[in-house]
């Protein structure tokens, strides 16, 4: 069984935006509403672009922003400028 | 003529990190950096250090400033519409008492180790980390005392959380644990806090219990720790790339990295059972069971961890199994001790109503019918009729964990988990297996333990009778900060605040007395 990388967000109105975003890059994720709180999980690997935020909010996302959300996460982590991604090795 | 383009990200923390390093020229790296080598870690090549976010000192207060911004308009916002007023109930807030006595100073404790290690390492890149987690643990404590400021204008027990800490005999859990990994080397104290802890542990205590503080109606201490662990992200993702480069370094580091997961995994667990009873008992709202929080943060995400881990020849910590089946009785164990100490500590304890009861049932259907419930009806039996039960004697602590020995074997819920070990004629006693392993590799640390319960009966904690080490001791106000909740002056308070509440029967001064 693939593990699975989760992330968990701070349900705010710009963080929401996040997730539309990644939901829509990465259909196999499933995401739960806890109280104040949006966690998101994938089997092995989850991807947030940059470029699918920004046609979203319709303005400039600079990737790191995304560390004033995050609650929460569980994977080896790799940034990048464009993209932040999440994925186990085994 | 060519355009100079843009430092990426990669480029500019290169630049900013890692380019402001130098090579000594009149000191040897030995004598810079002496803890680096004695715990026989073996590093080849600090160069190898990958630090995942790639965060430059500028970027750094650029969102540690946002980020306050949004936090002290939330508190400002909290205080001033009386958010306490419109908690789920005042019960809650003895949980705020635990949380600041018992974990505001382990941020503290984690600002204090975070700045010695940081000191400690050649690698520039490990070095900036560590420096950047020290800041954000004196963040912690900083916004959870503001925090937590507010409440202690309308509430008991919030006084002298700092003073408490360091003497209270509950508060030797979470102080000793802390001082156990500050008084290691660099090496372990990272495996310890950065990966045991942060990266495998806290999210325990920070993700549900916070999201509980949300559904109980507290806005400010949400606010505080969702904050808090956003900065935690940055922590974790830390400890997963201490380990990685530890094992990838040398296959030496394999063994001693495997011991102190398993020892920092069970002194954790531990202390995470104080974690265990707040979210099982003192949140009236509820949000998840204990047992469903270890399920997800622990055995899933643990799980999925460990198993990334297999191929550096890491296996799960040793004793896991116990603490999966610890699960259904921990918070449960813990509230008993809890309830029958309330005289000795600067919270409020309470029986669970019917509802709270039926609950449980719900959530533990395999343990709590069978073991705790009749415990706590026959409890609740006594205090209705005015003999609420408060324990006379002082409880017997594990030398390890410094919790009572009051843990039930893994496969025998109703046998006490006792084990003991001598060392140099004299004769120390533990919780568990797990607690008893830790001391037999390393008695020499541990017989120095400060254990509250000792202390006191050598005469080292003022007065001869549990009342006047409470009081004088402690710091603690007989009558106010502690005992039973029901007829407390907090609980009389509260109702006269909802005067239109469903439960405003008054409260009875008498259901707090012993008989």
């Amino acid at each position: 069984m693939t593990s699975l990388v989760y992330m968990n967000l701070q349900d705010t109105d710009y963080a929401r935006s996040i997730v539309d975003a990644i939901v829509q890059d990465n259909p196999h994720a499933e995401i739960q509403h806890q109280p104040s709180m949006i966690r998101i999980e994938a089997p092995g690997r989850l991807d947030i672009r940059r470029e699918t935020v920004e046609q979203l909010t319709g303005s400039p996302w600079d990737i790191q922003e995304m560390l004033m959300y995050v609650i929460t996460l569980g994977g080896n982590v790799e940034e990048e400028d464009d993209s932040f991604s999440l994925h186990w090795n085994s | 003529m060519a355009v100079k383009k843009r430092l990426n990200a990669k480029e500019k923390y290169r630049c900013m990190t890692r380019d402001l390093d130098w090579e000594p020229s009149y000191q040897t790296h030995e004598d810079i950096y002496p803890h680096e080598r004695f715990e026989g870690i073996k590093i080849t090549d600090w160069d190898k250090w990958e630090d995942p976010f790639r965060l430059t000192m500028d970027t750094y207060w650029k969102y540690q400033a946002e980020k306050e911004k949004k936090l002290y308009a939330i508190f400002d916002a909290f205080s001033q519409n009386n958010g306490h007023t419109t908690l789920s109930d005042a019960r809650y807030v003895n949980a705020l008492k635990l949380f600041l006595s018992g974990v505001t100073p382990l941020e503290y404790q984690a600002y204090q180790g975070f700045a010695r290690v940081g000191r400690q390492f050649s690698g520039a890149g490990a070095r900036i980390a560590c420096q950047m987690q020290a800041i954000d643990e004196l963040r912690h404590v900083q916004t959870q005392i503001h925090a937590m400021s507010h409440y202690n204008k309308h509430f008991n027990g919030l006084h002298d959380f700092a003073h408490m800490h360091d003497r209270v005999w509950f508060l030797s859990v979470p102080k000793s644990f802390f001082e156990d990994a500050r008084t290691a080397g660099p090496f372990e104290f990272l495996t310890a806090i950065s990966f045991s802890f942060e990266y495998v542990l806290t999210n325990l205590l920070f993700v549900p219990f916070m999201s509980g503080a949300a559904f109980n109606g507290d806005m400010a201490t949400v606010t505080f720790g969702f904050s808090a662990q956003s900065d935690e992200a940055r922590h974790m993702t830390l400890g997963l790339e201490v380990i990685k480069f530890l094992l990838e370094q040398h296959e030496d580091n394999v063994p001693i990295i495997q011991r102190w997961i398993d020892k920092w995994f069970w002194r954790g667990y531990r202390l995470l059972t104080l974690v265990g009873m707040m979210m099982d008992y003192m949140l009236p709202n509820k949000v998840m069971s204990w047992s469903e929080a270890w399920g997800v943060y622990f055995e899933e995400a643990g799980g999925a961890l460990f198993k990334d881990l297999e191929r550096y020849g890491i296996r799960p910590p040793k004793h896991v199994e116990e603490a999966n089946i610890g699960k259904d009785h921990v918070s449960h164990q813990a509230w008993s001790i809890f309830y029958q100490y309330s005289q000795a500590t600067n919270f409020h304890t309470w029986m669970p109503t019917d509802e709270e009861l039926d609950w449980l049932s719900s959530k533990y259907p395999d343990t709590f019918d069978k073991i705790y419930r009749p415990r706590f009806e026959h409890w609740r039996a006594l205090q209705e009729k005015g003999e609420r039960f408060y324990n006379p004697t002082l409880p017997m602590l594990c030398q390890i964990c410094q919790i009572p020995l009051s843990f039930g074997e893994p496969d025998d819920p109703t046998t006490l988990s006792h084990r003991s070990a001598e060392h140099e004629g004299e004769r120390y006693h533990f919780c568990s297996q797990g607690c008893c392993d830790i001391f037999e590799y390393e008695p020499t640390k541990y017989i120095q333990a400060w254990l509250p319960v000792h202390q006191i009966l050598q005469g080292n904690c003022g007065g001869g009778d549990v009342e006047s080490v409470v009081r004088d001791y402690y710091n603690i106000n007989p009558g106010q900060d502690n005992f039973e909740y029901l007829g407390s002056t907090e609980h009389r308070r509260w109702q006269d605040w909802h005067p239109n509440d469903r439960n405003s029967a008054p409260a009875d001064p008498d259901l707090q007395k012993a008989s």
